[in-house]
């Protein structure tokens, strides 16, 4: 078992780097775990929003506006700085900033439109969310000043009348959305995608790099080691440390999430991340035939595994990608283990349907066998090159 | 020999396919996978569209005031506010179950709403378009009970009240206050730019490196040559801060004409601010470099996990990230190298050149001139008794 020791003595040397990889892996899925808590209502309940306000007029009727928002939404105070107006707008740390100029409740009274000023982000969902609940409560405080309300009557009767209205939504749930159980570990096991593939790139191909290279390959060859006894001691060599990593994974699942994941539905979870193994290998096979040095492997490990997280729906969720380039992802094969991935966890917003687990499982076999093929064509053809 | 150094620092640097590879090709790569995954995500969670909402009017029910509210918010505008579709009820909550419409405005004795429970990657924005529905309806039965209250309070006031009721108006007006990009993706890219601008501190090491007769055979014939050493440094490092700014310039230009990124401000600005992001990123590099004896994979490995926490802290990774840091330390954005470049960037975009652009541009100097003098202090008059 010479070659085999040489292996593990080979992989004990990029133990650092993989632990790096698995603890900064670890600190973003329990920052993900705490972030992504199950936000599903059985009670509507209307969104809360940022919004920054100038008053500028400080009146009854000024005061009455926040204070109506003040029950919707987060209200914070702002100077008309437009540095600060805009840092907030762009950041997101606000969405919304409403200026109630001088003379609003003047021109409220008189019935002069443009009661209010606005900053905004033109053409979103927010924007148009808070402008619709500003008009309304204008529109209704209009409505009881017409109707020979004084303003105070109408400030308050305006605010309650708004509020007392607002119980009338029914929230469905249908089967699919009753099964997103899921969230925590889902945001584990798609990162995992990343962290599994970058660990096996970086550690095996470097190791596999350097069984073929040229001396050390020819020195081996003409030992007492059969070619068969070599190849099957890297191949277990191989096994051991892409288990070894994937087990770490799955004991960290397992405390991270308790028996969650030995339900149904983690033992799915587990075995679509048991498929990541082979697809791992046999592209670092496919680098590892071209013996390229350490750097070159990094260079190929950045650009292939943040390409397919990119694309496949690991850093940005594939019901957010646009169609083109989901039609492009189909064409690799992590694209197939978000996909179920997603199904399973319902976050797709699909039934889980098992016929369907098992398509996009054995697309992913499928295409770890491709790719060992590839490896082997390319390993065959350079062996007939140097031979001859 | 001023020349004959700059040229030969510029072949090595055409030669050094790794240092490339992370200045120029990283990024490259990284844009690209920016605007991939990025190019949708604004459609299909923040820009408003026009929300789908089934109506089911029970039988021998007749409501028209809200048939007219209705009419209103549907026919509104070139985007109006909801998009409507009039159907029975079961074929509604196939809609609903599907996505398709967001709500069921169900109009009877009295109009109620039903939404689905929102669960998938769209969650904030099925939220607020259900929750601009229930403003819709919350407005109208507001009016209902106004309109019921007014009746009994003073009837001849009514008509007055129902033609304010089927006006749809808004009260509010819109202030431009900057034409720049206001896309929050847009950061992402900024940060992208001071990332590679900071890279460019490997090619500042190397020449810190091979100047020191301790460090490198290389620095060892230049030490013994009778080369002025200032000058050889000198033309190196014009070399290496001229060769790095084109790398940074070409994936500037990529983000600008093919990427098609709209950085809200105009090209060259954007270079020269690129261009003194590169003289910080060199002499951060010059500096860790002539630190002592300190091998060269710790001195890059310093000078990624320093260019890479920087980065992250300006939002590479987590947009909000700089907010956050502005919230609980302040005086880390003030110097962090990557914040300054990138804020220069939002600056340019948002304000033009203004005083705030100035500063950064002077603090990225000045940390630049201090790396640059502890670097040069650290290299010179080396003698060695052996080596």
């Amino acid at each position: 078992m010479q070659v085999f020791k040489a292996f593990i003595k080979t992989a004990k040397k990029y133990l650092p780097i993989n632990m790096m990889y698995f603890v900064i892996f670890c600190v973003i899925a329990i920052m993900a775990t705490s972030f992504n808590t199950d936000t599903e209502n059985s009670s509507f309940q209307s969104v809360s929003l940022n919004i920054g306000i100038i008053d500028e007029d400080n009146s009854k009727a000024s005061g009455a506006l926040c204070d109506y928002l003040s029950s919707l939404h987060t209200l914070t105070p702002f100077a008309y700085d437009k540095e600060i107006l805009l840092d907030s707008l762009f950041y997101r740390t606000c969405d919304y900033i409403l200026i109630l100029p001088e003379g609003f409740e003047t021109r409220l009274f008189a019935e002069d439109s443009d009661l209010y000023e606005t900053v905004q982000i033109p053409g979103i969902y927010s924007s148009a969310f808070i402008d619709e609940q500003i008009n309304s409560y204008i529109k209704t405080l209009r409505l009881y000043l017409t109707g020979g309300f004084l303003p105070e009557e109408a400030f308050s009767h305006a605010a309650s009348a708004l509020s007392e209205a607002s119980d009338q939504v029914q929230v469905v749930e249908f089967e699919k959305t009753g099964e997103s159980s899921m969230t925590a570990p889902f945001y584990f096991y798609q990162f995992l995608a990343y962290v599994l593939v970058s660990m096996i790139l970086t550690g095996l191909t470097p190791i596999l790099t350097i069984f073929w290279e040229k001396n050390l390959a020819k020195r081996i060859s003409c030992s007492s080691t059969s070619l068969l006894s070599r190849n099957l001691q890297i191949a277990l060599g191989s096994i051991c440390y892409c288990l070894g990593i994937w087990l770490l994974f799955i004991i960290t699942s397992r405390v991270f999430y308790g028996a969650q994941m030995f339900s149904e539905k983690g033992l799915l979870c587990i075995a679509n991340s048991f498929l990541l193994l082979p697809v791992g290998v046999s592209i670092s096979l496919v680098i590892g035939c071209f013996a390229p040095s350490s750097n070159t492997i990094n260079m190929i490990n950045n650009i292939l595994t943040l390409g397919m997280s990119f694309l496949c729906g690991i850093f940005i969720p594939q019901q957010l990608l646009g169609e083109n380039v989901l039609t492009f992802s189909k064409y690799l094969p992590l694209y197939w283990y978000i996909k179920n991935n997603d199904l399973i966890s319902g976050f797709g917003g699909k039934p889980f349907v098992m016929k369907e687990y098992w398509h996009n499982l054995g697309i992913l076999a499928l295409y770890s066998i491709a790719i060992f093929a590839v490896a082997l064509a390319v390993s065959k053809y350079k062996s007939s090159r140097q031979k001859a | 020999m001023f020349f004959h150094e700059f040229k030969y620092e510029l072949m090595r640097v055409l030669r050094q396919k790794e240092e490339l590879f992370w200045v120029l090709l990283f990024p490259m790569i990284l844009g690209t996978m920016f605007h991939v995954a990025f190019g949708n995500i604004n459609n299909a969670t923040e820009n408003f569209h026009t929300i789908p909402a089934a109506v089911c009017v029970e039988k021998g029910t007749d409501n028209e005031a809200f048939e007219t509210v209705m009419k209103a918010l549907s026919e509104d505008s070139d985007t109006p506010l909801l998009e409507l579709t009039y159907t029975d009820w079961e074929n509604a909550m196939q809609l609903l179950e599907e996505n398709t419409v967001r709500g069921i405005f169900k109009v009877g004795k009295d109009v109620t709403l039903s939404c689905a429970a929102s669960d998938n990657a769209n969650a904030t924005t099925l939220a607020i378009e259900q929750s601009i529905l229930e403003t819709i309806l919350r407005e109208y039965r507001t009016n209902v009970s106004v309109i019921t209250e007014i009746a009994q309070k003073d009837p001849g006031r009514l008509p007055e009240i129902l033609s304010l009721t089927e006006t749809v108006s808004s009260y509010g007006k819109e202030l431009s206050l900057t034409p720049g990009n206001m896309d929050s993706m847009i950061q992402y890219y900024f940060n992208l730019i001071a990332m590679a601008c900071l890279f460019t501190s490997f090619a500042g090491a190397y020449i810190a490196m091979h100047h020191q007769a301790n460090l490198s055979p290389l620095g060892a014939r230049k030490c013994v040559s009778p080369n002025n050493k200032f000058l050889s440094v000198g033309a190196q490092l014009l070399s290496c801060l001229l060769s790095q700014f084109f790398c940074v310039a070409v994936n500037v230009l990529y983000l600008f004409y093919i990427m098609k990124i709209d950085f809200g401000t105009s090209l060259p600005l954007i270079l020269f601010t690129s261009f003194i992001g590169c003289i910080m990123g060199v002499s951060f590099g010059f500096f860790v470099g002539s630190i002592g004896r300190v091998s060269e994979a710790a001195k890059n490995g310093i000078m990624v996990s320093v260019s890479l926490l920087c980065s992250f802290l300006s939002g590479l990774m987590i947009g909000n990230m700089r907010m956050l840091v502005e919230s609980f330390c302040p005086l880390i954005n003030d110097i962090n190298p990557a914040v300054l470049i990138s804020d220069s960037f939002l600056t340019l975009n948002i304000y033009g050149v203004t005083e705030r652009y100035g500063t950064n541009l002077c603090v990225l100097l000045l940390i630049a001139v201090i790396f640059m003098a502890a670097g040069c202090l650290m290299i010179r008059r080396k003698t060695y008794a052996s080596l």
